[in-house]
């Protein structure tokens, strides 16, 4: 994965907003998982499809952060996204349009 | 023997078998297993009795109720829920009953309470929604299942099912406070 992968939320989930951030049922492995507030930024920013980049330097600007620590935070977390069918990524996209 | 563990279930068992008086004979080794024939017995005429006494659609859905449930309780575990979904509302007749869909749905209702109330751990909510809606579906009429989720104080996490059917909840109505529900995905296909 690099910045200029593309990346979207999956249609085989639903999710809303709680108080303290973002419920997702993940509807193939009938698995919840909760968001904290700054994985539901990122989230939200996926609603669409986009390149990672774009949700990096969307991010970076509202945290403040080591851009390092972010680089590896956020792709680190796309990754475990990505394992549990959550998120579409490139090759992904293509093939469901 | 000086386990922490066996001891007291040993000793319990031996007072209770050796008792004096009426223990002694309701628990004896010889008539124990025969008093629990008898009751075993009793007990499934007595419900075959209040089952064939039922009119034929209670009958019907009690017992639909009864072999959904335990689908659904096994098939959580091992199917996807977006796969039950779409069984449960795909299984049923495509034109409706002649029957009052309010009507129709209150005995749906009916049975599934029924059976969760009597077979206790049978059916959580989301077993108990799914069997309702694919009752209703057999029927031939539609109905929405609906899943919200809550954050407690220590960030605990919970969720709850209900089924709707003409904009009413049918199944799952008690304790929804606080879940914020979930978009529907009733018939979201992948």
């Amino acid at each position: 994965m690099t910045k200029d992968t593309q990346v979207v939320v999956s249609s085989g989930q639903v999710s809303t907003t709680l108080d303290d951030g973002v419920a997702i049922l993940n509807l193939d492995s009938s698995m919840y998982y909760g968001l904290n507030d700054v994985a539901s930024d990122i989230w939200k920013l996926m609603g669409e499809q986009r390149t990672v980049g774009t949700i990096y330097d969307a991010l970076l600007t509202q945290y403040d952060v080591e851009p390092e620590v972010f680089h590896n935070d956020l792709f680190e977390f796309l990754r475990q996204l990505q394992e549990a069918g959550l998120i579409l990524v490139d090759t992904d996209v293509l093939s469901h349009k | 023997m000086q386990s922490r563990f066996f001891q007291p279930l040993a000793r319990f068992g031996h007072d209770k078998i050796r008792g004096e008086g009426f223990g002694e004979k309701l628990l004896s080794r010889r008539f124990f297993p025969i008093l629990r024939i008898w009751l075993g017995h009793w007990l499934t005429m007595r419900i075959l009795r209040r089952l064939f006494s039922l009119p034929p659609l209670d009958r019907k859905l009690i017992l639909g109720a009864v072999f959904l449930s335990c689908f659904f309780r096994v098939a959580l575990r091992v199917c996807s829920l977006r796969r039950l979904v779409r069984f449960s509302s795909r299984i049923g007749a495509r034109r409706p009953s002649g029957e009052n869909p309010l009507w129709i749905a209150q005995r749906v209702q009916w049975a599934v309470c029924t059976v969760s109330k009597r077979i206790p751990g049978l059916a959580n909510c989301l077993a108990s929604a799914l069997t309702a809606k694919a009752l209703l579906s057999l029927e031939g009429h539609p109905s929405v299942l609906e899943i919200g989720v809550k954050t407690g104080d220590s960030a605990s996490f919970s969720a709850h099912a209900w089924l709707k059917t003409q904009d009413e909840i049918l199944i799952g109505s008690g304790n929804m406070c606080g879940y914020v529900a979930l978009p529907q995905f009733d018939g979201k296909d992948g």
